[in-house]
């Protein structure tokens, strides 16, 4: 028979490893309980969706007028249901999904998870009361927007957006170029949403703004990306304003020249050519793609030359998406070329294509 | 008495050594679990219909493979079907031996290419270039024999992305695999390296390169490895992140912010696991020059490779696992304590040195003298037994607590008849297969104190998921 040990170590260690054992066996009853717990909880979200759709259904023609009773442990469930539906609907279908949800009274539910709910329950309730456009829930959602959790702050901005796009976005836009922990993808989704009448000049003068500001290497690369989301009249300026203000700032530059669009910076972005950063000439023969006139031709040749990679590369992929340069051309420059690297650059470019 | 004394005091070591290790797994345990729960809160409104921008970072796919003439077709297919907007995907045939490129040249009609090739880090001369007519993002590297290190080099080298992503041969992916593992790099522009979530494929179903149903293995040896990987992955790798301190990224699907690997000069050929030294050198080169980075995991399932089935696989993986790390950590010992090493330096290196490098040594030393000593007499029964019960009983709720992470996040085996075999194996692992394992990692460790050199990884690979898939 095993007797405990006088050894006081040997004692403690038995403790020990008799904890160890009872909390595995401890564990393993509680991945039998979730494992149960999960299945009958999958068969009855399973009845509900199967009731509940049917009603949200409906709303594609009209609110339902009989709408199931919802007992306080389903609000959650329904509310991510509805949500769903919203996301996947348009125009008046949207308005009858949220008369019905006035209607059940998940709206005052959703409020109520704002304020005392877990972390998910507050996501469900933001992105609800987004759907909703809930006007009552604006300060709210400007003090979520400033959070420091990313989902939670980017879910408020996107429902301040839904909520009251024109009011907020001076205020969102401040957010967009200092928080890099929010996705330029998610953002550009969001604004994408609204379109360019009401993005162009708030995107603008962010950005002219944020030329200014001490941390400009940050917020205007961002802000940058999202100004193709603006109309190309108002963004054009904008460009031209922040690469004037940037002085020698290498990241600026080079985010302003990759951002000119208008025919008639050509010759403004030439002068960036032979700057000594190749982040800038690599994006001057990127800018160039967009608007080069046949006497440009030349200068793409030179840059063909560079020292960087990525700028003779650059060069060569502008130079064959050049309506005015044909493949006979090109093949007449690279048989010239002196130098081994521009025509070698040059003729992988021009199998690339040919494949 | 000075002998029975120095006895007594090696039982205690042992024992303390024991009751140390697996509490500081537990530690990591416990930090994985609030890990994981953000992560899933984060991701809870991820059914929520949501469209594509074109702000995802485009990525080169890298895809190293020697002998692999059988899978490699079928893996860059399903590499192709991913769901992502932009990227590319380069095949480097490290100068197999079987016909690799010959069934990359008539699967996806390659033809030679004038790459101007720009070598940045070091690799084995190139042979060809060559392009896919039939898919545009496809290239092909032919290039002399190097190893896995410097195939990936040459694929860097080629990259036109800014991050790329290396990809063994034989992974099998789910087709929103790049777009869960890129997430860190949107959401944290300080990120510059990713990896998820690698599970085993064995009994699994894969339809079309990408898997569709997950099962069980038959084989014992594939089920012990499933509850390893998610020990590994859940906890051993989720449990580093909020302290910036992962250490490993599988070599078998990681996404590295290129810039960053050229700047610490690519992979080293002189190791056996270069995916996690190449790890660790990023962490030692951002702390030393006091650049802010961060290095991320997805707990996502987003990767699902092949366990081997045969003992004899199995050991040569371990000990070239082991090996890898050993020479990992000493071609990197700058960072063990280093001021500014952080909890990279302070945490993570001095645990891995310790628990995991010479583990297997105490580990298999505790057994042997325990064991020896009690058959000659000189331990006693009480020692032996409470030894026993530690190292069992510890083991036991390390591999339980994963599987509880597992129960809590993902359920991925979803059948009931799934979860009472997992049950089994997490008891019956510790009853010889992790002595097993001990004792082949000791082997590795002393592979590496002799200075043993490794090359490609030979696995026999039986890939029953394609089987399934053709019957």
């Amino acid at each position: 028979m095993f007797d405990i040990p006088s050894d006081p170590v040997l004692r403690l260690a038995l403790w020990a490893g008799l904890a160890a054992a009872a909390c595995a066996g401890a564990m393993l009853a509680t991945i039998v309980f979730l494992r149960i717990s999960l299945l009958l909880r999958r068969a009855y979200e399973a009845r509900l969706t199967a009731r509940w759709r049917p009603v949200l259904a409906q709303c594609v023609d009209n609110e339902p007028v009989k709408i199931p009773r919802i007992a306080r442990r389903d609000r959650y469930f329904i509310l991510r249901l509805w949500n769903v539906h919203h996301a996947l609907m348009r125009g008046q279908v949207t308005e009858h999904l949220n008369g019905l949800i006035h209607r059940t009274g998940l709206a005052h539910a959703a409020r109520r998870m704002l304020r005392q709910g877990s972390t998910r329950q507050r996501l469900l309730a933001i992105v609800t009361l987004g759907n909703l456009r809930e006007e009552s829930a604006l300060n709210e959602f400007r003090l979520l927007a400033d959070e420091a959790s990313t989902f939670i702050s980017l879910a408020a901005a996107q429902a301040l957006l839904q909520t009251a796009a024109e009011a907020s976005l001076p205020w969102l836009l401040i957010r967009v170029g200092r928080r890099q922990d929010w996705p330029l993808t998610r953002l550009s989704i969001m604004l994408r949403e609204l379109g360019p009448d009401i993005v162009s000049v708030p995107l603008a003068e962010a950005l002219l703004a944020a030329t200014g500001a001490p941390d400009a290497t940050v917020q205007v690369p961002r802000l940058i990306k999202l100004l193709e989301l603006a109309h190309p009249s108002v963004a054009a300026p904008a460009v031209r304003g922040a690469l004037g203000a940037a002085g020698e700032n290498v990241v600026l530059i080079a985010a302003c020249v990759r951002a000119l669009t208008d025919p008639r910076d050509r010759e403004l972005a030439c002068t960036y050519a032979n700057h000594t950063a190749w982040q800038v000439r690599v994006t001057v023969a990127i800018a160039l793609r967009r608007f080069a006139a046949p006497e440009d031709r030349s200068l793409l040749v030179d840059m063909l030359s560079d020292v960087h990679w990525w700028v003779r590369r650059s060069a060569a992929d502008t130079l064959l998406a050049l309506p005015f340069v044909t493949i006979p051309d090109l093949k007449k420059i690279q048989r010239v070329l002196p130098d081994r690297y521009a025509a070698d650059m040059l003729a992988d470019a021009i199998a690339e294509q040919a494949v | 008495m000075p002998l029975i004394d120095f006895i007594a005091g090696i039982q205690i070591f042992f024992l303390l050594y024991f009751i140390g290790i697996n509490t500081g797994y537990l530690a990591l345990n416990l930090l994985s679990f609030p890990s994981l729960k953000r992560y899933l809160d984060a991701h809870s409104m991820d059914d929520l219909p949501r469209g594509q921008s074109g702000f995802e970072p485009p990525v080169s796919i890298l895809v190293p493979a020697y002998n692999e003439e059988a899978t490699i077709a079928a893996s860059v297919r399903s590499i192709l079907q991913l769901e992502y907007l932009e990227f590319e995907v380069i095949v480097v045939n490290d100068g197999a031996k079987d016909g690799t490129l010959e069934v990359l040249k008539r699967e996806f009609e390659l033809v030679r290419f004038p790459e101007a090739y720009w070598q940045r880090i070091d690799s084995k001369p190139i042979r060809a270039f060559y392009r896919s007519r039939a898919h545009p993002n496809l290239r092909v590297i032919d290039k002399e024999n190097g190893g896995k290190a410097d195939a990936l080099n040459a694929a860097i080298n080629a990259a036109r992305y800014p991050y790329f992503c290396g990809v063994d041969a034989d992974s099998i992916l789910q087709r929103d695999s790049l777009r869960r593992v890129v997430e860190p790099f949107l959401e944290d522009p300080l990120t510059i390296a990713t990896g998820g979530t690698v599970r085993v494929a064995n009994g699994c179903t894969v339809e079309d390169g990408f898997l569709v149903r997950v099962g069980l293995p038959t084989n014992p040896l594939a089920l012990l490895q499933i509850v390893e990987y998610l020990r590994a992955f859940l906890f051993g790798r989720l449990g580093w992140t909020p302290i910036n301190a992962v250490l490993i990224i599988s070599g078998a699907f990681g996404v590295f912010r290129k810039e960053s690997v050229v700047a610490v000069g690519g992979y080293r050929h002189d190791t056996v696991g270069e995916d996690m030294e190449l790890v660790v050198r990023l962490h030692r080169w951002h702390r030393t020059e006091g650049i802010p980075y961060r290095i991320h995991f997805v707990p996502d399932p987003i990767c699902w490779t092949e366990a081997p089935e045969s003992l004899r696989v199995l050991k040569n993986q371990r000990v070239r696992w082991q090996q890898g790390l050993c020479e990992s950590l000493t071609m990197n010992a700058e960072l063990l304590c280093h001021p500014k090493g952080g909890a990279a330096g302070w945490i993570a290196y001095p645990f891995m040195m310790l628990f995991e490098g010479l583990g297997p040594l105490i580990e298999v030393a505790g057994y042997v003298f325990m064991t020896g000593g009690f058959l000659l007499g000189v331990v006693s029964a009480d020692a032996f037994v409470v030894f026993l019960l530690v190292a069992i009983a510890f083991g036991m709720v390390l591999s339980v607590s994963a599987l509880l992470l597992e129960e809590l996040s993902f359920h991925i085996y979803t059948r009931p008849r799934q979860l009472l075999t997992l049950f089994a194996v997490v008891i019956l692992e510790n009853f010889g297969y992790r002595q097993l394992n001990s004792v082949w990692r000791l082997w590795g460790l002393v592979r590496w104190m002799i200075g043993k050199k490794g090359g490609w990884g030979t696995m026999t690979r039986t890939a029953s998921w394609q089987r399934n898939n053709l019957e």
